[in-house]
């Protein structure tokens, strides 16, 4: 079995159940239909973990295990922030580029300016930029996608003019622990991520605030009428969305002791991809943060399977668009009455 | 017969977007346990008239009082503090989410733990499930999320949300329009049974007969005016279609007595 064998036999399982969807729209079919396809994507990583675990002989070793969880910290901060994003039925697809501007902002100022300060300027900056977007987003009905990739081409631009193309170093750095160091055998960054990943659970399944949320992307205009301010709300997500994705591009500077003025890149479609795998409807209104660990894992062992097997960094692209493309038919389904 | 004592009174609304007057001084009372029927052509200005009341438009002019005093509704949470409760065409619940969470969106029940607020379910599932057996329709549970009820049960949703928190006012914006035809009845005879328990209706509908059937009073818009309000009794479906169509300027002498002009007495 390769790897496109596995896609293939995954979309297969997809055309089974779109005639299944075909047949009757029974309640209780529904029913079946919504567990089937929740359940079918980590079905499948299930079968790539078993795969792998055959195939490589390094996969099921401590070493790689750890590495993985090591390097999802960052991408998944981000998809926490996506999977907010998403629920109320927006996109942010400018997380990628801002991890950028964060990092090489916050590095060059505070050679400038010494750490605090320019610590202090990037919060604000990130709170502003997290302002602007949920403001523009705001303005119109799904023009989420539009104004987050063109904030996104702002940030990269800036991200490029500041730091004239090269990478900064050389900059003093406190929370360098965040991204490189461990307490005991657990790496800092995990244990970041768990705490965001906990908070947004609670928020998320036990205060108003998170069934707000559902709601909102659920139906706009029942939220509406229920007395929620959705357009308050949607600020408050991409405010609350700048916040962690600084979170993370702090991470990341710990990590990589330098500010790449290509930091970042990409990482709005490893977000999104997490989230929609999860389970996650790109219509907004269904998801989760455990749904969300699980893609973020799922990816993680994506890429780290295409490694180990030898695979061409550039089949990841191809596998990551078409991970997506299953991810989104799938909800499609999911959504059909 | 309607008294004195208004639980809702809109005065002289005025609504334009653009160049078109969607209402033009318009007068609507409500009564205490009474249902209004809401009639007019499509685009005659009622659903402008009852979006202002939820704050969905603003009025150009105009006052609003609810029992006996000016409010300014700015947002559609004032409305429902001032027990204004809207339903409509298509219900307007979050499909994902249960029916308990519905009938609480916006005014969750919560309970402090370390200073902080948490929904608390259990409250509000046997709130909900009190909530729903005013609506008679069986459901199997009130975590039953939304997507998996028939229009029916829907409505019923709709409606225990907006009898849940003691509402004053429930309009009912043509809440039979996605319904299948047997179960219009049972949601007629629910008005009337929620009216008996004292609460008020503005009910909008194109089934002429159903308005008769259930309401009280009958109110006819026409190009953002009203053409007449008359007590159901005294007139009759025929006289109302011409109004509605335009054919006929006014109600006729039965119905004479009461109509937005004769209203100035309660003005003075």
């Amino acid at each position: 079995m390769n790897p496109s064998g596995f896609l293939s036999s995954g979309i297969q399982r997809i055309m089974r159940i779109a005639s299944i969807t075909k047949g009757e729209a029974q309640q209780d079919e529904k029913k079946t239909i919504r567990m089937l396809s929740q359940w079918m994507l980590p079905f499948m990583f299930l079968l790539w973990i078993i795969f792998l675990s055959f195939a490589s002989p390094v996969f099921l070793t401590w070493g790689n295990l750890f590495n993985v969880t090591r390097q999802i910290a960052v991408i998944g901060i981000l998809s926490v922030t996506q999977l907010l994003c998403i629920l109320t039925g927006n996109i942010d697809l400018s997380v990628g580029a801002f991890v950028g501007l964060f990092g090489a902002l916050l590095a060059g100022l505070s050679i400038k300016l010494g750490f605090p300060l320019a610590f202090l300027i990037c919060v604000l900056i990130a709170l502003l930029w997290g302002f602007t977007n949920g403001f523009l987003v705001t303005r119109g009905e799904g023009i989420s996608v539009i104004v987050t990739l063109s904030t996104m081409y702002v940030a990269r631009g800036i991200t490029l003019l500041f730091t004239e193309g090269h990478p900064i170093v050389n900059f003093p750095m406190p929370f360098e622990f965040l991204g490189a160091r461990n307490l005991g055998p657990v790496p800092y960054n995990l244990i970041t991520f768990a705490i965001v990943l906990a908070v947004v659970f609670v928020i998320l399944r036990y205060t108003p605030l998170g069934r707000h949320l559902y709601a909102v992307g659920g139906n706009k205009q029942a939220a509406k009428v229920c007395g929620i301010n959705t357009k308050k709300l949607t600020i408050g997500i991409f405010m609350t969305s700048s916040m962690l994705v600084a979170l993370g591009s702090v991470i990341l500077l710990g990590r990589v002791a330098s500010a790449q003025p290509t930091a970042g890149t990409g990482m709005e479609m490893d977000s999104m991809a997490t989230v929609l795998i999860g389970g996650a409807s790109m219509s907004g209104g269904r998801g989760g943060v455990i749904s969300t660990l699980i893609g973020v894992f799922m990816l993680g062992f994506i890429n780290n399977g295409l490694n180990l097997l030898g695979i061409s960094g550039y089949w990841q692209y191809v596998f990551k668009g078409s991970i997506i493309l299953v991810a989104v038919m799938v909800d499609l389904l999911k959504n059909r009455k | 017969m309607l008294s004195g004592d208004y639980l809702l009174e809109m005065r002289d609304i005025h609504k334009s977007f653009g160049a078109v007057r969607a209402v033009q001084s318009v007068d609507l009372v409500l009564g205490r346990g009474e249902i209004l029927g809401l009639l007019g052509d499509n685009a005659a200005g009622k659903s402008t008239l009852m979006k202002i009341l939820t704050a969905f438009h603003k009025p150009d002019r105009g006052k609003i009082y609810v029992e006996g005093q000016e409010v300014h509704i700015h947002t559609p949470g004032d409305a429902r503090r001032l027990g204004i409760e809207m339903i409509y065409q298509d219900f307007s619940l979050a499909p994902n989410l249960s029916i308990a969470d519905n009938i609480f969106l916006g005014r969750e029940l919560t309970k402090d733990f370390l200073g902080m607020r948490f929904i608390d379910r259990k409250r509000m599932e046997e709130k909900a499930k009190s909530a729903m057996s005013v609506t008679n329709i069986r459901l199997d549970s009130v975590k039953t999320i939304v997507t998996d009820l028939s229009g029916g049960q829907r409505q019923a949703v709709a409606i225990a949300r907006a009898t849940a928190f003691d509402a004053k006012v429930i309009i009912m914006d043509e809440p039979t329009a996605s319904l299948s035809v047997k179960t219009i009845p049972p949601l007629l005879d629910l008005m009337v049974h929620l009216r008996d328990q004292g609460i008020s209706m503005i009910f909008i509908s194109h089934r002429i007969q159903d308005v008769f059937s259930t309401c009280d009073r009958v109110m006819v818009l026409r190009r953002g005016k009203c053409v007449g309000v008359a007590y159901t009794q005294d007139t009759t479906v025929d006289e109302v279609t011409s109004l509605i169509a335009g054919t006929q300027k006014t109600f006729g002498k039965n119905a004479q007595h009461f109509n937005p002009v004769g209203l100035e007495e309660y003005d003075a």
